[in-house]
This record gives structure tokens, C-alpha cells and sequence, in this order.
């Protein structure tokens, strides 16, 4: 079969199983839970790769930017947009607006924190999760410390579905672009990236705010799954467990972040048995691996169905050195 | 398309000064430079060669001075938009990017002749698809001419050192540049890669008919290519003219080759 239709006929096939499982409850309603936060994790992870892996930064702001969409969703979803039997038909507008706020917030902060680099870039982005974090405790609209509350469960199957696709889809079409060798040209020398026309600020900058979006709309995601956010949810501590998804599934890839957020999130699920001491097991798995495999599940391989399509061919006189 | 009349040269550089705090590391630099014409530029480690490059390109920006190019004044553009109006370069240490393939190398300095748009990428249009298929095609026909078709999926840093010093040169090519820039082309080569590396340079020059300035220690290269030559030492210029006479001039035989020199080079 011709390899351009395995990328729709897939999709088509999960979007059919995501609706029956929806409008047929036809999965447990804990696993389906588990599926959700998977398909929000890999949001979060592939969004975040686009920063920390094709880029090579090390941002640590991805928790604010997520807890920027929640926010904006839920307060589109709970006092903007019209209640009814038929309001989740607007969700999808919800998730946009919580994804343009982070994507603006992205921006805003891009513009300072890529005048530094490195450790530089990382502490400004924590900084950028405690201001978001103080903002949301003392806005009067979103009931403070206690959390916001009231949010209807519009998220599905189906929709982190489509938001996941669409996410993984936009990173691999902006990576195999124009604007995606740019990005990884920064990661291995901006100054030569810059030397070869490259605009690194654009690219930059770019980076950032698509990935902000996506967080931005995982965020919106997640506020309409456990229906209740607070601000403390959005802590660092959000943002580390994105970074370990990455880092395990290998960042700079496509699968990478995929196979990490799936592999963790499960994890955690599989060890809830030892209570409290998951959150010791599981790190102390996550260190073996990093010893034995560095680079991540992945190890900067890229599975065959990621690569750029349409697939390359090999140039006429391959294989002939010609003479000059 | 250039503009090749007495009065309105290729590539004007006039009165280029910087420092570094106190240090004065390029002054009143001055060279004009016709289509096709090759220029060396030599001088003691520190002179302010590759800061002469660096002004150009506009990592660093001149403190006076200006750089023209066929009409359009270059001298506060920032780097990318100095590349993209035909000025490309090479460097001194190889800065290929480490982690693509030499294809994707080659293609990067492509990034200022596609105008596709990032909604164009995202959703994989036909302008994109074409742009890219034409990127694509150029890159691999510049790799071809030197022999590489047949590593492009290779990474770059793979590749031996005499190769990624070609994949530079074919990088700077991909831009369409007019005014090529290399920064010590032949260092770490022995003499007969340097005779083979001035028949690929001359051989540049006419293909892709570019003017080039050309930084180098190795006189034996400076000598068999350069039409002219400026001699730097401490950021002034000591001398303009032509290669045979450098071994004449007493300043440039006591700045440049010391006591005991050997004007034959090697």
C-alpha cells in the first residue's frame, strides 16, 4: 500500500475507536482515564521536545504555560461561552483560547529569556512557573489557593485524540521545514546557523511559542479531565515529570516523547501498589536507564514512520563520485 | 544582474574600524573588490583578519565605517540578512552542525532562498512541497559538482576532515552568495591538498562566478591564487598590492615572516 495513506487510514481508525469508546462507554471508565492522561502527557512531551530536544534549551517553564491554558480554558468554558445541553460542542474554542493565551505568555517570555542561555534559560523559566503560579493564587476570578472549581468533563478520548495527532503532526511537519532545520542549526551552533541565514531569533522564538501553544492546549485538556485546578498543581514539580518523559523516551525525536509519556504514566499506574514508594522505584528505574541508555528509550534513532514525507528518494548518481 | 562598472564595484568596504574596550582590532579597512577578482588577506596570528570577516558578516557590529554590495548598504543588517543579500563564509575551525546529515547541512543555508510561509510548512502545501523539492535539488547538485552525492545521508562530522572542509565551501554556495568569504581554507592541509585545494577554489570562482577574499597562512596558496593581497598587523593595514611583491616590502617581511624568512613559504 502506498505509505501516504497509512498516516490518514490510521488516524481515522483511532478517531472511529476513540468515538465508540466514548459514545459507547465502551472501555473502563479508570483505563480510559489512563489513556486520557497518556494522550495529555504526550501533548505536554512532544510540545516540550521542540524547546528541550530539537533546540537543545533547557526550559523548565512548561508547567506554567500548561497551568496558562488551564486557566483560560476553564474560564472560557465556565463563564464565557454559553452553558446548555450542547456547550461542549464550544470545548474546542476553549482549548484554542487556552492555547493562544500560553502561546502569548510564550512569547512574552521568549523575547527576555533568549537573551540567556543554558542555566540562564532555565532559571528564568522557573521564575516564569512561581510568578504564574502567585498570579493565579491572587486573581480574584479563579478562586485563589482553594482552586478553581466547576469545570464541566468535556475532555474525551476523542478530543486528546485529535490534540495529541495534531501536536505530534505540527512537530514533525515544522521539524522537517525550513524553519525546523533552523531550529536544530541553533541547538548545534547558533552562531554558524545565523552564518548560513538562518534567523535564529525567528526560529527561536518560534520554538517556543508553538510549543507554549501546544502546552497551553494540553493544559485546557487537563483542566476538563480532573474537572478541579488549583494552582499548586502547576508546580515545578509538573514540569520535572515532563522532563523525565522526555528525557526517557529519548529527546530530538518524534517517538521519544511518545514512548516516554506512555511508558511513565503507565509505570506510575502499574507500581501504585507500593504506595508512597513509587516515587522512589520509579526514579531509581529512571536512573538505571540513564545510565545504561543515555540518550533515552529512543537514543536519537527516529522510528520509520516519522521520518520526512514524503520519503526521499536516493538522488540520481548515487553511488558514482563524480569528478570536478 | 551585477552591476560591474569602474565607478560601482561589487563589494565596497570603506574606512572599517572596531575595538575590543581598548584594543584596536580592525582601523580604517578599506577594499573594493570586481566580480571574479580573488583577494588575499594575510597577516600575524591577531591581526584582525577573521575580525575583518566577523565586521562583515556582522557578528560583530563596525564601531565606524561601511560595507556595500552591489548598491545595498550591509553595514547594519544583522548576520542573516547579510547572508541572504550574497555574502557567505567559511570558518576557520569547521563549524558544521553536528548532528544533521550532510544533505541537512547543506540545506540549512538554504533557509534565505525559501519564502514559504510557517502555515505553508505546517500543512504541507504545494509551495512548500516545491520549495522544498528545489532546495533539495540545488543542494544536491552543488554536492555533486564536488564529488559528495554519494555520503549526503552521512552525518556531516562523520566524514573526514578534508570532506567537511568541502561540505563548508558547499554549504556557503548553497545561499547563491557573490561574495564568498574563507577563513583559512587550507589550514591542517599538507601541500598537495593545498595545490589541489586552489584548482577547487578557482574552479569555485568560475562556476559560480563569486568574487572571494581568502584568509590564509599558507603563502604557497596566497601565492598561486591571489590576484591581490592586504597584509594586516595589528588591525592596520601595511600593505596592498601585488603577491610577488610581499618578500619585497621591508614591513611586511618583519611583521609577517620575522628575521629569518623564507619567501617562498612552506
Amino acid at each position: 500500500m502506498d505509505r501516504k495513506y497509512i498516516g490518514p487510514l490510521l488516524f481515522a481508525a483511532g478517531m472511529a475507536s476513540t468515538l465508540c469508546c466514548d459514545f459507547l462507554h465502551a472501555l473502563d471508565p479508570y483505563v480510559a482515564q489512563i489513556i486520557m492522561y497518556i494522550g495529555i502527557n504526550i501533548i505536554m512531551t512532544a510540545s516540550l521536545n521542540l524547546v528541550n530536544g530539537y533546540m537543545g534549551e533547557f526550559s523548565v517553564g512548561h508547567a506554567a504555560f500548561m497551568a496558562v491554558g488551564a486557566y483560560v480554558a476553564s474560564f472560557f468554558s465556565v463563564s464565557i461561552l454559553p452553558h446548555g445541553p450542547w456547550s461542549a460542542v464550544f470545548f474546542p474554542l476553549c482549548l484554542l483560547a487556552g492555547g493562544a493565551a500560553a502561546a502569548l505568555v510564550g512569547f512574552l517570555i521568549a523575547v527576555p529569556a533568549f537573551k540567556a542561555r543554558d542555566d540562564y534559560l532555565a532559571i528564568i523559566t522557573l521564575a516564569l512557573i512561581m510568578i504564574t503560579k502567585s498570579v493565579f493564587e491572587n486573581l480574584p476570578w479563579f478562586g485563589g489557593p482553594q482552586g478553581y472549581s466547576g469545570i464541566q468533563k468535556y475532555t474525551n478520548l476523542s478530543w486528546v485524540f485529535v490534540c495529541a495527532t495534531a501536536t505530534v503532526v505540527v512537530v514533525r511537519n515544522l521539524v522537517n521545514s525550513n524553519f525546523g532545520r533552523g531550529i536544530i542549526a541553533v541547538r548545534d551552533d547558533e552562531v554558524a546557523a545565523n552564518l548560513v541565514s538562518v534567523n535564529t531569533k525567528y526560529v527561536k522564538v518560534l520554538a517556543f511559542v508553538v510549543s507554549a501553544f501546544f502546552a497551553g492546549v494540553g493544559g485546557g485538556l487537563f483542566a476538563h479531565l480532573i474537572q478541579f485546578i488549583n494552582p499548586r498543581t502547576f508546580s515545578i514539580i509538573k514540569s520535572t515529570d515532563f522532563l523525565l518523559m522526555l528525557y526517557l523516551g529519548g529527546s530530538g525525536t518524534l517517538a521519544g516523547p511518545i514512548l516516554g509519556a506512555a511508558i511513565w504514566t503507565i509505570l506510575l499506574e502499574l507500581l501504585r501498589f507500593l504506595g508512597i514508594w513509587r516515587f522512589v522505584v520509579a526514579p531509581v528505574a529512571l536512573i538505571i536507564l540513564m545510565i545504561y541508555r543515555p540518550l533515552g528509550i529512543m537514543g536519537g534513532k527516529e522510528i520509520k514512520w516519522f521520518r520526512p514525507h514524503p520519503p526521499f528518494p536516493s538522488p540520481p548518481g548515487e553511488g558514482e563520485r563524480i569528478k570536478q | 544582474m551585477t552591476n560591474n562598472t569602474p565607478n560601482n564595484p561589487l563589494f565596497q568596504i570603506t574606512g572599517l574600524s572596531h575595538s575590543f574596550g581598548g584594543l584596536k582590532a580592525v582601523s580604517h579597512f578599506d577594499l573594493t573588490l570586481e566580480p571574479g577578482q580573488i583577494w588575499g588577506l594575510i597577516g600575524p596570528n591577531g591581526a584582525g583578519k577573521t575580525t575583518v570577516f566577523n565586521l562583515i558578516t556582522g557578528v560583530y557590529k563596525p564601531d565606524e565605517g561601511s560595507i556595500d554590495l552591489n548598491g545595498n548598504d550591509l553595514t547594519s543588517l544583522p548576520s542573516h540578512a547579510i547572508i541572504a543579500r550574497g555574502v557567505s563564509r567559511t570558518f576557520q575551525n569547521i563549524r558544521l552542525f553536528k548532528s544533521m546529515t550532510v544533505l541537512d547541512n547543506v540545506r540549512t543555508a538554504g533557509y534565505c532562498r525559501q519564502n514559504y510561509s510557517l502555515w505553508s510548512a505546517l500543512a504541507r502545501t504545494t509551495r512548500f512541497t516545491e520549495q522544498e523539492e528545489r532546495l533539495r535539488q540545488s543542494a544536491i547538485e552543488v554536492l555533486k559538482t564536488f564529488g559528495l552525492v554519494s555520503r549526503i545521508h552521512e552525518l556531516a562530522m562523520g566524514l573526514p576532515y578534508g570532506l567537511q572542509r568541502t561540505i563548508e565551501l558547499a554549504r556557503a554556495l548553497v545561499s547563491r552568495p557573490r561574495v564568498l568569504l574563507l577563513d583559512e581554507p587550507g589550514a591542517g592541509m599538507n601541500p598537495a591538498e593545498i595545490d589541489k585545494l586552489a584548482a577547487t577554489i578557482l574552479w569555485v570562482r568560475d562556476t559560480f562566478g563569486v568574487a572571494i577574499v581568502l584568509i590564509e597562512h599558507r603563502m604557497r596558496l596566497v601565492m598561486n591564487l591571489c590576484e591581490q593581497v592586504k597584509v594586516l598587523n595589528f588591525g592596520e593595514t601595511i600593505f596592498q598590492g601585488k603577491p610577488g611583491d610581499l618578500s619585497k616590502n621591508e614591513t611586511v617581511v618583519k611583521a609577517y615572516f620575522g628575521e629569518d624568512h623564507d619567501p617562498a613559504g612552506n
